[in-house]
């Protein structure tokens, strides 16, 4: 069991920027003692070590904690190059009427990535949960193709299963610019317009999710 | 098995900047570090009982094994003696890359 050789600062108890000791023993340390956990997380440790990395695992972790870092804001500073030097770990976010991948995508989720994922894994099994994945990132290519072809939307960051960020050219849209007043008005009839020109050519989207941050978007696609 | 299907060393995929070792110097708590452990102690102490319905079983169950910790911040010896009796043991790690260091 590896623990962190940091502890959290006095006047920040409820919270630690990164893994400390305190999330290490309070977070792992019970559960250990569960047969039941530890056969599922020798299991699953396993069957993980199979599975190749690429780099654009990497770009997707780094995506993360960028995201992490800005509460779910992503700034255009951390958007260069996925490069964010630290991350608030598992920090929730301030209230707030956006919405973020993180409320909701079991890929950019810290608490989906761990015990949820395996909550579900547990509860469907292998098989199911890795169909709705696959279900969800056809779903999502299909939609970030769709996107590609509006000339003012650009997609930000690879596709990451069912979650894809893009951001608009407002220069490039001056149409939406003139009849749409309020950026939050625009965007969402922007984003509608897109959705509808999706549902329109293929009737396996059925919905769609839209997360602001700033003037940068991310989506998440459902299937019927 | 087939030799792409090998599984990865420990942590291969990391970068070589990125690498996980053992610290060389042990970590030393200040009084003040174990002052904030038992207060993080009482307040979990506190969410166990208010929450114990929602708590996961797995979790509830075993959540006591903790009270032996409750004055002072663990030694890795006192954890692995704990730790001892299901085969584990604990080590202190420091992780590159992956969280500030």
């Amino acid at each position: 069991m590896p623990v962190s050789q940091k502890i959290r600062p006095s006047n920040a108890l409820h919270f630690a920027r990164e893994p400390d000791f305190i999330h290490d023993i309070f977070g792992h340390f019970p559960v250990l003692f569960s047969e039941e956990y530890r056969d599922l997380l020798s299991a699953w440790t396993e069957q993980s070590s199979f599975l190749p990395i690429y780099e654009g695992d990497r770009a997707n972790y780094h995506l993360n904690k960028m995201m992490v870092l800005s509460h779910g804001h992503v700034s255009e500073s951390c958007q260069k190059q996925y490069k964010a030097q630290e991350g608030d770990y598992l920090q929730d976010r301030e209230e707030s009427n956006l919405r973020s991948p993180m409320d909701y995508s079991l890929e950019l989720t810290r608490p989906f990535r761990s015990l949820r994922i395996w909550l579900a894994w547990k509860y469907y099994g292998p098989s199911l949960l890795a169909n709705a994945l696959r279900e969800k990132y056809l779903l999502a290519q299909f939609c970030r193709d769709e996107f590609q072809k509006i000339p003012h939307l650009k997609i930000l960051a690879p596709l990451d299963l069912s979650i894809f960020a893009f951001s608009i050219d407002w220069s490039l849209s001056r149409q939406y610019r003139i009849t749409c007043g309020h950026p939050p008005r625009r965007t969402r009839r922007t984003l509608s317009l897109c959705a509808c020109r999706c549902s329109q050519r293929e009737k396996a989207v059925s919905g769609s999710k839209f997360a602001l941050f700033e003037d940068q978007y991310s989506s998440e696609i459902h299937g019927l | 098995m087939r030799s792409w299907a090998k599984p990865r060393t420990s942590h291969s995929f990391l970068t070589s900047k990125e690498s996980i070792r053992t610290p060389d110097v042990m970590p030393y708590f200040s009084e003040n570090d174990h002052e904030t452990w038992r207060r993080f102690f009482a307040e979990a102490r506190r969410s166990w009982s208010t929450h114990s319905s929602i708590v996961h079983p797995y979790y509830r169950d075993n959540s006591f094994r903790l009270e032996q910790f409750a004055d002072r911040i663990p030694s890795l010896d006192e954890l692995n003696s704990a730790l001892a009796a299901i085969g584990w043991r604990s080590c202190y790690v420091y992780v590159n890359g992956l969280v500030p260091g």
